[in-house]
């Protein structure tokens, strides 16, 4: 008898030992989806939806406040934000991913759409969009041939965009130069540039320096006429990458653009970027955010305004065009497939969601719901619509999605660019580092 | 029933019982063990198993993992130049930091051994750091002290000097993690400081008699009977920085820049499983890092006959 009151009370500790061991594991982990089917047929269980997007603080209020309409009018589901900035956004999805407990509603982008959907992540949204359960007719038909892979829909637009030059128009009135035009070449870039650094003096420069940027590399590649990949190889060729990195150079030299430094701790946060923080005259992003950039500019009063990326020196074509900024797209596990369409339904097509959303993602890819819109626009999103107005006017069609891999090259050609601009190796030796090691990367992921 | 057959079920009778007694016997400490056990099998050697396993396959973690043999292992050494950056950036990082790290927080726990008053209250000031020292939120403020505009150099800056962006320059980005890891000397002094506490006062007093001056009462006498407890924290820091990994992260925005100056081994290790995909050329950094620290620690191991002494001859 003494030992079974022995084993009894050891049994209890243990069973407390383990209890408390696992607790820390299981305690943060988010009530997941899976708990919720287990209620699915119960027509009053609730189901629970998770959802994960990047960007700043104003699309997070927007897009909290979306969902918010959504669950009033849907009482039978609640959504569960999950945001962040963009730095290490993919990291975390991946390792969701891996782990099978991925969001069931997630923002997509164009780079990475391809690995996703081909590797399975995504849901296949034909079918609801046959079922007109998701509306795609009023959607531009190019996006909807950017958010299919293998003839299947797996992402849709949530606005569409075009990469631009953000200026400080205040400054430029203040020094008395004018407004870059339509018409504008790199040449006029680098000069206006320089103009304006040694205008303002030490410490403030004409732009900042992105040639470590891919994606605006690959507007420059596009301006001779091919794109940056074709089908898994990259296309740019070691004169091409010379010309740009030499530019830059250039500049960086006669103070242009910022210093190696400065560009080095300057992040993908539009708060981080000199023309923000008032140390620089312009800088390269993509439409939607000057929304942001105008909002979160350090001298508030300052008007900022937007133009095409500067033409090549003899160009085949206009490298500019229009982009699906960022996709909605549903995880290819989810427990809910039918709610997840019904929710990427009513973030586009809903005329109330839609306008709550406004332009901070991007001209609405609903050309019914942008007529609607359009009218009543504050004045830096009537700015948008213009300048998208502009880029469909002139411009050349998207180029398929990033092959598997890029994000890799991507990485090396940043590093790349910093490379140059700190003076480690010679600009030659780094350029043919750089192809090689992206041929051997998108070699191997094939 | 054959006496055979007898015997056979006696025999067997005894065994379940002694089987039975040795299984109570144990049973305890199987049960106390239960928790450790379990966490072991399951979160230890299972995933061990399973990375070993994708070490050898192409692995992009979306789709199924492919065999590929001893491929991740041999584009490793032959042509992958960032593998290479990133031993190149660890080790330099091993060398400074842990040396630097111990020397620092021996001449605090030496100070602190003076017998101030007010000790508790110093060990606990000095030990905040460590505490903190992983986390994401003192990294970034030290990426925000060391940065361009930052507090070091707005000081550095009121007495006329311009210092470079220290976290953002290639040249002394590493150093900035040095730094940030010396600062957190705090456990390797607490142990340093119990172990001086250890020394028998007598000893300094005797040889403070027969004339010999404190440097000398330091080499002679402190340091030899200190020598197992440096032997331990320079083991353990040695493995923590091998795998140091969050500082890194943070300072350089998960990059690894400026021009992968502060690309380490787990950094790159991390970035190839889940920014780039390659789960299986990452599980293979994984084993190549195990056996590294392994090897290091060996080395120390071996070493430490030489220089550390313990009291009773070292015969256990």
């Amino acid at each position: 008898m003494m030992i079974t009151k022995k084993w009894v009370t050891l049994f209890c500790l243990s069973l407390l030992l383990f209890a408390t061991a696992c607790s820390g594991g299981a305690s943060d982990k988010p009530a997941s989806s899976g708990e919720a089917s287990e209620n699915e047929g119960d027509s009053s269980g609730k189901i629970e939806l998770r959802m994960t997007w990047w960007g700043s603080q104003t699309r997070h209020d927007l897009t909290t406040k979306v969902i918010q309409l959504f669950e009033e009018k849907h009482p039978g589901i609640t959504i569960k934000p999950e945001y962040s900035g963009w730095d290490g956004y993919f990291d975390k999805l991946t390792t969701q991913v891996a782990g099978s407990n991925a969001p069931d509603i997630i923002q997509m982008d164009y780079a990475f759409l391809t690995d996703f959907a081909r590797r399975g992540a995504l849901l296949d949204l034909t079918p609801f969009a046959e079922s007109k359960e998701l509306r795609t007719e009023d959607h531009d038909q190019s996006m909807i041939t950017a958010g299919s892979i293998d003839d299947k829909l797996y992402a849709i637009t949530l606005g569409v965009n075009a990469p631009g030059v953000i200026y400080d128009a205040t400054v430029f009135q203040e020094l008395g130069i004018e407004e870059p035009q339509e018409s504008w070449t790199w040449k006029d870039f680098g000069d206006i540039a320089t103009k304006i650094a040694a205008a303002k003096g030490e410490g403030f420069y004409g732009s900042a320096d992105i040639s470590g940027t891919t994606n605006m590399f690959e507007v420059f590649i596009r301006q001779s006429g091919k794109g940056l990949f074709d089908g898994g190889t990259m296309t740019a060729t070691s004169e091409e990458l010379q010309q740009w990195f030499d530019m830059w150079s250039a500049l960086r030299e006669n103070g242009g653009v910022t210093t190696a430094e400065i560009t080095a701790s300057t992040t993908n946060a539009l708060e981080t970027r000199p023309i923000s923080l008032g140390t620089a005259a312009m800088d390269f992003a993509w439409s939607n955010q000057l929304l942001t950039f105008q909002q979160v500019n350090k001298n508030q009063d300052h008007k900022l305004g937007i133009q095409v990326l500067p033409h090549g020196v003899g160009e085949k074509q206009i490298g500019e065009y229009l982009k699906p900024g960022q996709f909605l797209s549903g995880y290819g596990k989810t427990k809910h497939p039918k709610e997840v369409a019904m929710f990427i339904d009513f973030m586009v097509n809903d005329p109330e969601a839609t306008a709550i959303l406004g332009s901070e993602r991007g001209v609405p890819v609903n050309s019914s719901i942008r007529e609607q819109m359009q009218p009543t626009l504050p004045e830096a999103e009537q700015t948008i619509f213009q300048f998208i107005d502009t880029v469909s006017k002139n411009s050349s069609e998207i180029d398929p999605p990033y092959p598997q891999g890029f994000a890799e090259v991507d990485t090396s050609f940043k590093s790349a660019s910093e490379q140059i601009a700190f003076g480690q190796g010679n600009t030659p030796d780094v350029i043919a580092q750089f192809i090689e090691g992206a041929k051997a990367t998108l070699g191997s992921s094939q | 029933m054959t006496t055979s057959q007898v015997s056979q079920a006696r025999i067997e009778r005894v065994t379940t019982r002694r089987v039975k007694r040795r299984y109570a016997h144990n049973g305890a400490a199987l049960l106390f063990l239960a928790p450790w056990l379990v966490g072991l099998l399951f979160l230890t050697l299972g995933p061990m198993l399973v990375s070993l396993y994708i070490s050898f396959t192409d692995y992009s973690i979306l789709a199924a993992p492919s065999w590929v043999g001893l491929d991740n292992y041999t584009t490793m050494f032959t042509s992958d130049k960032l593998f290479t950056q990133s031993l190149k950036v660890t080790f330099t990082y091993v060398a400074v930091s842990v040396p630097v790290k111990l020397i620092f927080a021996l001449l605090v726990a030496l100070l602190l051994n003076k017998g101030i008053r007010g000790l508790g209250i110093y060990r606990t000031v000095y030990y905040i750091p460590t505490l903190l020292g992983g986390s994401v939120a003192i990294a970034m403020l030290w990426r925000k002290m060391l940065g361009g505009d930052g507090l070091l150099n707005s000081v550095l800056a009121m007495v006329g000097i311009k210092a470079p962006d220290w976290v953002a320059n290639p040249k002394y980005a590493l150093y900035s993690i040095v730094l940030l890891s010396v600062w957190q000397f705090g456990s390797s002094m607490i142990i340093f400081l119990a172990g001086l506490k250890q020394i028998p006062p007598e000893y300094d007093e005797a040889s403070a008699v027969d004339g010999a001056g404190p440097l000398r009462r330091f080499f002679y006498i402190t340091l030899p009977i200190l020598s197992p407890v440096i032997f331990f924290n320079l083991v353990m820091q040695l493995i923590t920085s091998f795998q140091s990994f969050t500082q890194a992260f943070v300072i350089s925005n998960g990059s690894g820049g400026p021009v992968n100056s502060t690309l380490m081994y787990s950094l790159y290790l991390y970035k190839k499983g889940f920014s780039f995909f390659q789960m299986g050329y990452a599980s293979a950094m994984a084993w190549v890092l195990v056996i590294l620290i392994g090897v290091f620690t060996l080395l120390v191991f071996r070493s430490s006959k030489l220089w550390v002494h313990y009291e009773d001859g070292g015969k256990s």
